[in-house]
């Protein structure tokens, strides 16, 4: 039980949704990045079958949400959601094309403010992110169910 | 004859380069046609429209409806304008350019401008569950009611007989970008194409709507991630001249050299994702360290300069001559590098024979209303930095490359020309910095309204060369800090609606080629 634990918080693997201007800086900081790639194994996936780890990196409007939820419903059981970006703007001054309240839809394990985050604050999200692996906290169900589930 | 002595008291000169037309709704299609055919303004740039509930001009009439023309040999521009009253049809263009049926497809459903029987169109941007026009100013915005629909679409795709249904989108890993792009495929040719863009729209243009003026330049930057810098100082431009600012010498080289550094490092990207497609796979990793190095070299400007590069009046206080130290080094590894890709790639006669497809020739690409490299690899000699010079780009002597045939080939024969010369010019304004002051005294914060008041209600339009072609703001300013209305003129939109008509009876792997050379930025597709 311990060792599958430990398995896979060596296994993060990310996929990253969304493409633009938050994106590009995200590719290279997951290929660059020492701490991503040594303590967290994170090769980013280029489908949704192979990752446990889905980023969202901008707004979402409507019709970008049904790809979403597509996406999603394809990853394998145990996976992780990360938000960034300002679709979570307190003050809503969010553009009319943006949804709010689609975490009904997707449990969100982790958000990152900011327009966009900073390198530092993307990084402190994924160790926040991977002690709550350690601690087997997960948003969508608890990693005991999941791993049931897999058996 | 001029158009001047034809329409005379309907014409009216903004600019010596810009020029507005008033004329009635019956006479509109008459006199675009006399525009294109008689007068030589072939290119419909842009057609936009805006809502006049709470405008000066409001009892002409409901809506105003704006077709921005271009002239190539004298580089002149016309503003044609007519006001539409309550119940009114519009007639549709797409008889005189291609390129319009998109523009009007945003018309209707942005505003809710209704066209006469024959010409309706489905709509583009706004998800199905939008019932309202959002650029209508009486909108009110609502939360949407966020029900993703299981297998709406799917089911009618089903492929049949020797017909089969292939999607290039929207997380495809061929294409790299997101929108929708279904390929009904007999064999391994293109029989129909459909385009589903508005992935990414967000409503920006009527967010710039609910923000003061000194708002809106950090958001345009997000637009594209390689030449952000370039379309903030579009944006900058704009403003600027609206305000009636004049900004010193060497804010303005600065500012050459920001533009210029943003357009080597979006052809890099181009050239990358077109070398993989080419198999050259030595040749990508290459390209893709000269975009990075670019990049790098602008971060760390940004970062040296405390954040801020660019702002109203100028750029940042704080930009250091050290800077301009470190970027000699970088144009000459830069320049090498350059010259290696092009030694390696144009050459190459695999990579030649996956891209000499699909061919545009010149009268079809300036009737989608093409701009930048995609129109001067179709051979026609139309740089705005040549044709209508801004800053300085009258004094810095530079060679426009143009392409033959227009194929993705030599779309990539002009990008790379285009980094060469682009470094060459980095160089010259290197050599011949100004010295001064790197902003005005205006103080965007204190005193934006009064200077707003001073000039009082007008509109502008203002145009700059970036990567991917002309990229165009339109401020309609009435009172207060905001503007009444922004319009921005999208590179990627005319580009990308030729794509639908265009592949059929290619090869679909033809298509994968053609669109990457095209080079679509999602973001500022959709706005």
């Amino acid at each position: 039980m311990k060792n599958r634990i430990f398995q896979r918080k060596l296994k993060l693997r990310p996929i990253i949704f969304g493409s633009g201007c938050h994106v590009a800086p995200l590719l290279s900081l997951f290929q660059k990045s020492d701490i991503v790639q040594y303590e967290g194994g994170g090769v980013i996936q280029y489908g949704p079958s192979e990752a446990n780890l889905l980023i969202i990196p901008s707004f979402l409007n409507p019709k970008l949400l049904r790809e979403l939820k597509r996406v999603y419903d394809q990853m394998p059981a145990p996976k992780w959601v990360m938000a960034l970006g300002y679709h979570i703007d307190p003050q809503g001054r969010t553009p009319y094309g943006a949804v709010i309240g689609w975490e009904s839809f997707l449990p969100v394990d982790i958000y990152i403010p900011g327009m966009p985050p900073s390198a530092e604050e993307v990084l402190k999200g994924l160790e926040l992110l991977r002690d709550r692996i350690r601690g087997g906290v997960i948003a969508s169900r608890t990693l005991e169910e999941s791993i049931t589930d897999e058996a | 004859m001029r158009p001047e002595d034809r329409y005379q008291q309907k014409f009216k000169r903004h600019t010596n380069q810009l020029s507005y037309l008033t004329i009635d709704l019956a006479e509109l299609k008459n006199t675009l046609l006399e525009l294109k055919h008689e007068f030589r303004f072939p290119v419909l740039l842009d057609i936009w429209g805006l809502d006049l509930d709470e405008h000066v001009l409001k009892e002409q009439g409901k809506f105003l409806i704006r077709y921005n023309l271009l002239s190539l040999e004298t580089s002149e521009r016309v503003v044609v304008q007519t006001f539409l009253k309550k119940k009114e049809r519009l007639p549709g263009v797409g008889e005189l350019w291609e390129g319009a049926i998109w523009y009007e497809r945003e018309l209707q459903e942005m505003l809710g401008v209704s066209f006469e029987v024959g010409t309706m169109h489905a709509p583009l941007l706004l998800p199905r569950e939008m019932r309202s026009n959002p650029l209508l100013k009486k909108f009110k915005k609502h939360p949407f009611p966020i029900l993703p629909e299981e297998n709406g679409e799917s089911a009618s795709f089903e492929s049949y007989d020797d017909y089969r249904y292939q999607e290039l989108g929207s997380c495809h890993p061929a294409i790299r970008s997101q929108e929708g792009i279904g390929l009904w495929l007999k064999g391994e040719k293109v029989e129909e194409v459909f385009l589903d863009i508005g992935w990414h729209h967000q409503g920006l243009e009527k967010w710039c709507e609910e923000q003061p003026m000194s708002h809106i330049g950090p958001r345009i930057e997000t637009l594209s991630y390689e030449s952000g810098a370039a379309y903030h100082i579009g944006f900058l431009k704009c403003l600027e001249e609206l305000l009636g600012l004049s900004i010193p010498d060497r804010a303005m080289a600065i500012r050459m050299i920001i533009q210029e550094l943003s357009r080597v490092a979006d052809h890099a990207r181009n050239i990358a994702l077109c070398a993989l497609e080419g198999e050259q796979r030595m040749v990508f990793e290459r390209a893709i360290a000269l975009r990075d190095l670019i990049m790098t070299t602008l971060i760390r400007a940004k970062r040296e300069a405390g954040g801020v590069i660019l702002k109203v009046g100028g750029v940042g206080p704080k930009v250091q001559d050290k800077w301009f130290f470190h970027l000699r080094h970088i144009v000459e590894t830069a320049k090498e590098m350059a010259q290696e890709i092009d030694l390696c790639l144009t050459g190459s006669q695999s990579f030649m024979k996956r891209m000499k497809v699909c061919a545009y020739t010149a009268p079809e690409a300036l009737n989608w209303g093409f701009s930048g490299p995609t129109l001067r690899a179709s051979g026609v000699n139309y740089d705005l930095r040549q044709n209508s010079p801004y800053y300085f780009y009258d004094q810095v002597p530079f060679k426009v490359p143009l392409g033959v045939d227009g194929t993705p080939y030599s779309r990539y024969l002009v990008r790379i020309e285009e980094v060469m010369q682009s470094l060459i010019i980095i160089e010259q304004v290197l050599e011949n910095l100004p010295l001064g002051p790197l902003s005005t005294d205006f103080d965007i914060v204190t005193d934006l309204e009064g200077q707003l008041k001073n000039r009082g209600a007008q509109n502008h339009y203002s145009f700059t060369e970036v990567a991917n072609g002309e990229l165009g703001f339109f401020l309609d300013y009435q009172e207060g800090k905001n503007p009444y209305r922004m319009r921005i003129r999208s590179t990627s939109f005319p580009i990308l609606q030729s794509f639908e008509k265009k592949m059929v009876n290619h090869f679909w792997d033809d298509a994968v080629v053609s669109f990457l050379s095209l080079n679509i930025i999602p973001e500022e597709l959709d706005r």
